[in-house]
């Protein structure tokens, strides 16, 4: 039996520039072990209600996990977690690369910044030789230039570097945290909260992996991924077209996001724009994270416009800058993904933004003086990438769309409020929920707003009970199979909780979703435990690990209700109970009453309050989060 | 012989499994297949024979990203 990890926390002042080490014994550690489990829990130790999330009263929070950096695919995560400044809510946002596996093998488990630096700064961490640097000269730089003169001044090319560009210090709402020039902390806009800050980096020296705990067994899971790849289609598919090889097929259902959701048929530009015509035109090469053999980050090129430093873009960005836009030419799309990696931008609440903006100007709620001259309408590649450096500059439309779109929408006024694709102010990732509703109820239900990647999707529901993906979803207690994704009953809402707890485990313990998750993935449920118990000898359950995440979902909607949210922000946009007119699901739209009735149904399964949404205690303390009513 | 996919007509040989359609019409082989409102399993796909007239449903997994 080996005692559960202890957490080393980097305590960091930014006020008083003063450096400090805290443990969190592995007791503790074990119920919040790492990402935004740990975070929202020193949150909540520490920081009151009602702050401004731009003020000094924030607190930034970068972990990894009990697990990250030992050498298996999917495991080289880093979450960042402060209250947004988008949504007002708990702000929650991952991302990959390698910067999560060598500041774990620095020895931390997680980072928190508090208060304000003087002048712009960022953090080089060495071990434990951990230094406050001057980045003036950083201020204002685009990312592939500040790495550049970051590794010039250090004398060293062995560093990974989160940082973010010129949007997160001009407190864009939605600006993102940047690893690798490519990889993105990208939604909730922790990258304004860094800015509000003044820290421009962190800065990490590269150290050897994390070893084992028992090496044998922990290496026979590792080699198992070539077996796994070979035997999984699903995954293979993902590593050869990218996350983008799924947008042609949205379309042929009609359920692919396009002109900001008015339609789910795009056929004008659905196949230009697709991951297999990327992966036949701009792509470059297939890029990876630490340990990882799946391969799916895409690294395009198209010579004297996108640079490949900056990656390619994701299946969410091809959406968003394409469909949503009505753009159909994915050489802009790649500039647009490439400005937002420059600028440090969330590509998903950038191009859903401008989408907004578009449909506003069509309407005639806005026009070309309000947009400085830009003609506005769908399909206009031309204003995308011009739109994108306006609003992570604050220049005169793009000030008002750096707000995102329902603050936008806000002040437009008119009509402009029903045209904001949003929920809780985050706008909706292109997963549509008229297609895949208990995706639609989480996205309604989520403490940090819609998400796509907390819970699995209704369509894994409709396999055979003998395949792959339900065997491993019945691990989980989801027994119920469907045969179409569009019904919402209770046992579907229990499939959204369920595999929200599971999601929630994959975003504490800092694991990639396309590795670890519950059903399609590399590795299924059982697999986690073995790699708790081989990984760092943790001899756990799938029932605790549940339990782990449940509790970070509690301890979010406890955040939100003490900022006051409730049930009343748990809504989605109207435009999703409006049928289709046109492609193959004309017709088809979201039930209203099917929804309500399945939302509170949710809050019965979980055991959160029916009239105002939130956990009540006896569900608190069943998940031995008692302490925390003395924290309102 | 004549069977309906998804609603639309689709000529097929003789003698033909659910793996042989999924691969004529460019389907993962990981799509969901009923057939005359039954499902089939994932083990059954590469030898169920298809018949005259059967009515055929196929749901592509579309997830993640």
């Amino acid at each position: 039996m080996n005692l559960f990890p202890n957490a080393r926390i980097l305590e960091i002042d930014l006020s008083n520039r003063k450096i400090a080490t805290r443990i969190i014994p592995g007791e503790t550690y074990r119920l919040y072990p790492g990402g935004s489990a740990l975070g929202v829990y020193l949150m909540l130790q520490d920081m009151k209600p009602g702050i401004d999330p731009l003020s000094p009263e924030n607190m930034l929070v970068f972990s990894v996990s009990a697990l990250t950096g030992l050498p298996i695919s999917g495991i080289s995560r880093l979450t960042v977690t402060a209250k947004s400044p988008l949504t007002g809510t708990i702000g929650d946002s991952q991302s990959g690369g390698f910067f999560p596996s060598h500041f774990k093998a620095n020895g931390w488990d997680s980072v928190v910044f508090r208060g304000k630096a003087e002048r712009p700064v960022y953090l080089y961490i060495d071990g434990d030789k951990v230094e406050i640097r001057d980045a003036q000269n950083l201020w204002g730089k685009v990312t592939g230039e500040a790495e550049s003169i970051i590794r010039e001044e250090l004398g060293d090319k062995n560093i990974e570097i989160a940082q973010i560009g010129p949007a997160g210090e001009n407190l864009v709402k939605f600006a993102c945290i940047i690893n690798m020039c490519n990889r993105a902390n990208g939604r909730n806009g922790m990258g304004a909260v860094m800015g509000s800050k003044n820290l421009k980096a962190v800065v990490v020296k590269k150290a050897k992996a994390v070893k084992a705990y028992e090496q044998d067994k922990f290496h026979e899971l590792a080699v198992s991924v070539k077996q796994r790849l070979e035997e999984n289609s699903t995954v293979a598919g993902l590593g050869q077209y990218g996350t983008d090889g799924d947008l042609e097929g949205f379309h042929n259902e009609g359920f692919l996001p396009t002109k900001n959701w008015t339609t789910g048929y795009f056929p004008e530009g659905a196949d230009k724009t697709t991951g297999t015509t990327m992966y036949e035109t701009i792509l470059k090469e297939r890029d990876t994270c630490f340990a990882c053999a799946v391969r799916c980050k895409r690294v395009v090129e198209v010579t004297g416009v996108v640079d490949p430093l900056y990656g390619g873009p994701e299946y969410e960005t091809c959406a968003t800058f394409g469909s949503y836009c009505g753009v159909t030419e994915l050489e802009t799309i790649a500039l647009a993904n490439q400005l937002c990696n420059m600028y440090g931008l969330d590509t998903i609440s950038c191009g859903a933004t401008i989408a907004f903006a578009m449909e506003c100007y069509e309407k005639g709620l806005i026009n070309d003086s309000d947009t400085f001259g830009l003609k506005l309408g769908f399909g206009n590649s031309n204003a995308v990438p011009i739109l994108v450096e306006k609003i992570a500059k604050r220049e005169d439309f793009g000030d008002l769309l750096a707000e995102g779109s329902f603050r936008a929408a806000q002040k437009i006024g008119k009509e402009a409020e029903c045209l904001s694709i949003s929920v809780k102010g985050q706008e909706l990732p292109a997963h549509m929920p008229q297609y895949k509703p208990s995706v639609g109820l989480v996205y309604a239900v989520n403490p940090f707003g819609a998400d796509h990647q907390s819970s699995e999707h209704d369509v894994f529901l409709v396999l055979p009970p003998d395949s792959r993906e339900r065997q491993r979803l019945a691990q989980i207690g989801i027994w119920k199979g469907y045969d179409n994704p569009f019904e919402l009953d209770d046992e579907k809402v229990r499939f959204a909780l369920e595999s929200q707890k599971y999601f929630s485990i994959l975003d504490t313990l800092c694991l990639c979703q396309f590795v670890w998750g519950p059903s399609w993935e590399l590795y299924g449920p059982d697999d986690l435990v073995d790699l708790c118990r081989y990984g760092i000898g943790w001899d756990t359950s799938l029932h605790e690990l549940m339990l782990v995440g449940e509790r970070r979902i509690n301890m979010m909607r406890f955040f939100n209700a003490r900022e006051g949210f409730d049930k009343r922000d748990d809504k989605l946009p109207d435009r999703l109970f409006e049928p289709f007119v046109e492609g193959p699901s004309k017709g088809v739209c979201l039930d209203k009453d099917m929804f309500e009735s399945a939302k509170e149904a949710y809050y019965e399964l979980a055991g959160w309050d029916k009239d105002s949404g939130n956990p009540r205690s006896s569900s608190l303390r069943r998940l031995s989060l008692g302490w925390l009513p003395d924290k309102n | 012989m004549e069977i309906k996919v998804n609603s639309k007509s689709q000529s097929i040989p003789d003698d033909y499994t659910v793996s042989m359609l999924l691969y004529h019409m460019n389907y993962p082989k990981s799509s969901a297949v009923f057939i005359n409102g039954r499902q089939i399993l994932f083990r059954e796909y590469d030898n169920y024979k298809l018949n005259e007239k059967d009515t055929v449903k196929i749901i592509r997994m579309l997830g993640g990203g």
